[in-house]
């Protein structure tokens, strides 16, 4: 359930980390990069394979036309065109040349092209076709033959393809060291601010003890400086407030001790007097006036001692002060019982414990409330209070069979907090144990010198 | 021919409010009860008793000094007789547990009406214990501190024992009554205890209470 907040803007949306923003833009420059050197690449490629084809292609017609004689006639001297044309293949081993020469109505025999190695894409960017050249020649006979040069790109290609993916590799190992330097420079130089936002969310959560280690970078240190400094500050401000709270619940309980012990001593033994008269004047008198006056006041006092007994009881447990707090528990949990039978109950106090502690009155105050509890929210069977002693300590277990609850969502109206303020006000500390429908479980330590 | 009229009944009023011991004493002796002395101590309270012993002692529990608690054990133990009223402010039933097992017969809370403490005065005087209607009851609503099964298993002596304690007498009493040492009559107690789990001779008076085995 959230709950508006008036007059405040609402926080901005948590963005993404610095080390994240840094580390995206820095992998944009990145593609940035890669596209330009393939756009780059691509076009030197295709301007340089061109030009190496044509001029390869064009030399080795020049060279053909130079180096071989004329070609022999075909149907007289077939084996010496057979060999003359192998000559001309022979120079077209090239690499990436090829040569054939055709009488009309043949269609070249060109060996398959060779596999690029250079995946289709970048063929496909560079885009070069085999580059055909061709010259006519006529063989001894006069037959008119047509010379072919074809000149094959895939070499060019995959030689281009070579150079450019060791820049590609270069490019890519590049911004990823450039990425992990970034991540880990920064990673160290914001290291101090993660502590920092630790020690603040300590402090929201009420720790207040913790101190922060400098991370050596000076700005960050006087921030973490000025934490600690809020730190002590606010713990301060909260030792000072429970030793106030202590303070006045011990006022408190001394006032109201003081008042029922004057309620006792002085208003209601008088009132037990006035009774004591009215019963005399009312067996010894014989008018019946007086008789029925002397009742009507006995009845009246009787009614006030009763409503100032009351009031007592509620002030303060007069078992406490002459009995001790053993007696008092007995009897406040006695009690109860009473009002809540079926209620089972079960008592266990420590020897070791001293009959008359400083604390008495809070530990019988906490367990007044836990019991308070009990009645309004556990629906419980069975009540366990458990008092035993801990080296310097009281330490008491009120626990019930109950519905539970979930101690972090139901501390308040719980009378829960109550109980736990009273503890710290008094060095000591109280912890709720609790699931739904596993019953409640309070532990109380109290120091026995507080 | 008459009879004479039985000797009025000797009561010592230990109390620290004047106006208290004044109005009760009117009281009492209005009604045929002789108040022998009066005390605003223990310490005087135990002096006087000391000095003309009576047949019943009405005490207060607050007393300044000592306190009446233990103006009660001392009075029950210089004289083991000693018929003592606890009469007071205090209504919880745990005050009265003290009380019973520390040799009180009677304990009436002061809202209580007048009557109860005349007629309490008249049975404590015979030996007869007595509490208020209002302590009675919740003594007797008091969730037990013992099972009845362990009581039913003791035996006849210790059983015997266990109902003296509980009725506030001493062991140094029991032993005399049974014919055993004192150290013997304790050594049982704190078997008896064990057996039923009670941690305090107020425990077992208490437990004695609830299963009627003395008087309320």
């Amino acid at each position: 359930m959230s709950v508006p907040v008036s007059g405040r803007p609402a926080p901005p949306r948590p963005g993404a980390s610095l080390r994240t923003r840094l580390l995206r833009g820095l992998l944009a420059l990145s593609l940035v990069a890669f596209a330009l050197a393939v756009t780059l690449a691509v076009a030197n490629t295709r301007h340089n394979v061109r030009a190496e084809l044509a001029s390869s292609a064009a030399l080795a017609l020049d060279l053909v036309d130079g180096l071989l004689g004329p070609v022999p006639a075909l149907p007289g001297d077939a084996a010496r065109r057979a060999e003359w044309l192998d000559q001309l293949r022979e120079l077209g081993r090239h690499r990436h040349l090829r040569l054939d020469l055709l009488a009309p109505g043949d269609s070249p025999r060109w060996p398959a092209p060779a596999e690029a190695a250079a995946p289709a894409w970048f063929a496909a960017l560079v885009a070069s076709e085999p580059i055909q050249f061709e010259r006519e020649r006529r063989d001894a006979d006069g037959t008119p033959l047509r010379l072919l040069v074809r000149a094959d790109p895939a070499d060019e290609l995959a030689e281009a393809w070579t150079d450019f993916s060791d820049f590609l590799a270069l490019l890519a190992g590049f911004a990823l060291l450039a990425g992990l330097l970034v991540w880990r420079l920064l990673g160290a130089a914001l290291a101090p601010v993660r502590v920092i936002l630790g020690g603040l969310d300590a402090l929201a959560h009420g720790d207040y003890d913790g101190r922060l280690a400098p991370g050596g970078v000076p700005e960050l240190d006087r921030i973490a400086a000025t934490v600690d400094r809020l730190a002590a500050t606010l713990a301060a401000g909260r030792a000072e407030n429970r030793r106030l709270a202590g303070h006045a619940l011990t006022v408190r309980e001394d006032e109201r001790r003081l008042l029922a012990r004057e309620l006792h001593d002085e208003l209601g033994q008088s009132l037990s007097a006035i009774q004591a008269d009215a019963t005399l004047i009312a067996h010894t008198a014989t008018d019946p006036r007086h008789i029925e006056s002397a009742r009507a006041i006995g009845a009246t006092t009787a009614d006030i001692l009763g409503s100032v007994r009351e009031l007592i009881r509620r002030l303060h447990p007069a078992v406490l002060d002459v009995l001790g707090l053993r007696a008092a528990l007995e009897q406040l949990l006695a009690d109860w019982a009473v009002r809540h039978a079926p209620v089972t109950t079960r008592f266990d106090w420590d020897p070791a414990l001293p009959e008359r502690p400083a604390c008495g009155i809070h530990a019988y105050r906490i367990v007044q409330e836990g019991l308070t509890n009990v009645t309004r929210h556990a629906a419980a069977g069975h009540v366990e209070l458990r008092l035993w002693r801990e080296a310097d300590a009281l330490r008491l277990e009120l626990a019930d069979d109950g519905r539970g609850c979930d101690p972090a969502a139901a501390t308040d109206g719980f009378g829960l907090h109550g109980i736990r303020e009273r503890a710290q006000s008094f060095g000591g500390h109280a912890t709720i144990e609790s699931a739904p429908g596993q019953g409640l479980r309070i532990h109380v330590r109290l120091p026995l010198d507080g | 021919m008459s009879v004479s009229p039985p000797p009025p009944i000797r009561v010592l009023l230990v109390d620290d409010h004047a106006v208290v011991r004044a109005g009760f004493r009117r009281l009492l002796e209005g009604c045929g009860v002789r108040v022998s002395a009066e005390a605003d101590t223990g310490e005087a309270g135990y002096r006087a008793y000391v000095d003309a012993p009576c047949e019943v002692v009405i005490l207060d529990l607050a007393l300044p000094g000592r306190g009446g608690l233990e103006t009660l054990r001392r009075l029950r133990a210089r004289d083991a007789a000693a018929r003592v009223l606890v009469f007071t402010m205090h209504d919880e039933p745990a005050f009265a547990e003290q009380a019973l097992a520390a040799g009180a017969l009677g304990y009436v809370t002061k809202s209580s009406s007048p009557e109860v403490l005349l007629d309490a005065v008249t049975r404590v005087a015979r030996g007869e214990r007595c509490l208020s209607p209002d302590i009675a009851e919740r003594l007797a609503l008091a969730p037990s501190g013992g099972p009845q099964a362990a009581i039913e298993a003791l035996s006849p002596r210790e059983f015997e024992i266990f109902r003296q304690l509980a009725a506030g007498h001493s062991a140094a009493e029991i032993g005399e009554r049974l014919a055993l040492s004192a150290k013997t009559v304790a050594n049982y107690g704190s078997q008896i205890r064990a057996r039923l789990g009670v941690g305090s001779r107020a425990g077992l008076a208490r437990l004695a209470i609830r299963l009627g085995l003395i008087e309320a």
